[in-house]
């Protein structure tokens, strides 16, 4: 009777075995986790940090699922749900580094602008310094703008480095920063030289 | 249509074996069915959601920007509890033990919720501080303007003072977009320049604050003298921006003056642009046709107490040893511009000239000294500190 049951059951283990085991997502597994890591490298943690989390959640749920799968029975076992989540990580991660290109690039171009606008504020300021009144009495306030305009040089310097960098956040901030300082100068250059001008009348 | 013969076996088989097959298939089934349940009950599933959710919360709550450290920590604790999860699963079904897959999911779970709260509470934290100092260092940064505007700044530390105010706003513009962290990091660099510059000025003016009493001495000497001998001497007071003209030991006239730029504290050397303090007296009276300044009184600056400590200094390395110690020091006209615009000479306006140039004769005494009321330095000082003014006074 042994003999008897014991073939016909080995041969139905094969076959299920052979027809209803299902496999490891293995390829959609390589996918996410590459699609995060380049997601990752990109600096969407920091230019797209909601849909890179999403992405990290779903491959989380996704690693879970296929460990809870693993675990069962290996005719029971489904990977359909696993394969699901992980195409979601794969496509939020994609979708993270694409926002990250484009926020990069925005960020980038409103850096690049900026500064181009400093620099030529700087220049102006300082060719508003030849203009501004030469006598002794305007020498210490002359001193005193040279010396700010030292400063914002040395800032439009840090930007410019940024930029190259790729830090655009910082480049743009630098900028903008530098661009109001050397607007405000100007302004007291063009208020001295226009009061000159008044007393020489 | 040709069947393979070892399919015809195949179904013979099927055919004589009927009962054992379904026999076979039910009790595959019933396994199955046995492992499932039992692998359910002991797999740590509801932990590892758990923890999983945690995990989410955490890093939506930016704990990977306001406590990366710790977010590090769970997630660390995750990778280990999966890889557990993993190894007992290789294991036969029936030895499996979860336990140590579930602690570490726990801790990870923990440590996530820990994450999740405390970020929320760094990122306030951040926020409110940086919003704080923002506002601290705008105020320090428009009293410097209004209290040191005609105080002599060092050109390094009037960059300083700018690259903290560019500091300043970069920190502001974090801010709105909240990025708290840089935010606090930016306004704490513009705190510790704008800060440096002015402690720097205020160390001057307290340093010039504790000459007050050697002024006031040296004022008091030179009125003796002019009661004594019956004589018009001129008293300098720098910071009060005025020329006393005293005769018989009784004031007579005060007149507004202008300086040099670098006018707070002793004349070092040539080219400094600042205004000397001392006793001195005049050596030549220059009138119209011998002076570029309308009239002028030269002093005789540099004295030996001055040559003395010009030597000092450059011994000290405090001055260059190429540097001279300088002179042709003045009191003369064309004053009146409103600025300090003179190379170290005081300067007032010609009709104000023409009358210390009448009272003054060669020998007349002169004292410069940086100031005779000290009230003054401590307003600024305590402008500067954004505190009411100090109410006491240092009268001559």
């Amino acid at each position: 009777m042994r003999s008897k049951m014991l073939l016909p059951l080995l041969a139905m283990c094969l076959l299920a075995l052979a027809v209803g085991c299902a496999k490891v997502p293995q390829q959609e597994m390589d996918a996410a986790k590459a699609a995060i890591e380049a997601a990752k490298t990109a600096e969407a943690d920091r230019y797209a940090a909601d849909q890179f989390n999403a992405a990290q959640d779903s491959l989380d749920a996704a690693m879970a699922e296929v460990d809870q799968q693993n675990a069962k029975f290996a005719l029971t076992r489904n990977y359909d749900k696993a394969a699901q989540l992980l195409k979601s990580a794969t496509d939020a991660a994609n979708a993270a580094a694409a926002a990250v290109a484009a926020n990069k690039e925005q960020v980038k171009t409103e850096a690049t602008d900026l500064l181009a606008q400093a620099q030529t504020a700087v220049s102006d300021a300082k060719a508003l310094m030849a203009k501004a009144p030469k006598g002794k009495e305007g020498k210490a306030a002359l001193e005193a703008i040279s010396a700010d305009l030292s400063a914002v040089e040395t800032s439009v310097g840090e930007a410019s480095t940024a930029l190259t960098n790729g830090d655009f956040l910082t480049a743009r901030d630098k900028a903008k920063a530098v661009l109001d300082k050397a607007n405000s100068l100007k302004d007291e250059l063009q208020q001295a030289i226009s009061k000159k001008r008044m007393l020489s009348r | 249509m040709v069947i393979h013969p070892i399919l015809i076996k195949l179904a013979a088989l099927a055919v004589r074996w009927k009962w054992q097959l379904i026999a076979a298939a039910l009790l595959l089934v019933f396994s199955s069915l046995v492992v499932t349940i039992y692998v359910s009950a002991q797999t740590p599933r509801l932990t590892f959601e758990q923890a999983r959710l945690a995990l989410s919360q955490a890093r939506q709550a930016e704990a990977g920007r306001y406590l990366p450290g710790v977010l590090k920590i769970a997630e660390k604790q995750w990778e280990q509890a999966r890889s557990a999860w993993q190894q007992e699963t290789r294991k036969w079904v029936f030895s499996r033990d979860y336990s140590t897959a579930r602690k570490l999911a726990e801790i990870s779970r923990d440590v996530s919720r820990h994450a999740a709260l405390s970020a929320v509470a760094v990122k306030d934290s951040l926020r409110w501080m940086a919003a704080a100092q923002v506002a601290i260092v705008k105020q320090k940064i428009a009293e410097f303007r209004s209290q040191f505007t005609d105080i002599p700044i060092a050109n390094g530390d009037r960059q300083k003072f700018v690259a903290g105010e560019l500091l300043m706003m970069e920190s502001e513009l974090a801010f709105q977009r909240h990025d708290f962290v840089l935010a606090a990091a930016r306004i704490q660099a513009a705190a510790s320049y704008v800060g440096g510059a002015n402690d720097k000025v205020i160390s001057l003016l307290k340093s010039c604050l504790a000459k007050i009493p050697k002024w006031h001495r040296m004022a008091a000497e030179t009125i003796a003298w002019s009661k004594e001998h019956d004589e018009p001497v001129i008293i300098v007071d720098k910071m009060g921006y005025r020329c006393q003209i005293y005769d018989d030991g009784e004031l007579k006239a005060e007149f507004p003056i202008e300086l040099g730029p670098n006018w707070l504290g002793h004349k070092r050397k040539k080219g400094d642009g600042a205004t000397p303090e001392g006793q001195y007296r005049v050596i030549k009276k220059k009138d119209i046709k011998k002076s570029i300044y309308y009239k002028a009184l030269e002093i005789d600056y540099p004295n030996d107490r001055d040559l003395q400590l010009f030597r000092e200094a450059r011994n000290r390395g405090e001055i260059p040893s190429s540097a001279h110690i300088g002179g042709s020091i003045e009191i003369h006209g064309e004053g009146g511009k409103g600025v300090n615009w003179t190379s170290g000479c005081v300067a007032l306006t010609n009709k104000n000239m023409d009358k210390v140039f009448d009272l003054a004769k060669v020998g007349t005494p002169v004292t410069i000294v940086g100031a005779l009321d000290g009230s003054v330095f401590l307003e600024k000082i305590s402008g500067a500190n954004g505190k009411a003014a100090n109410s006491a006074k240092h009268k001559k």
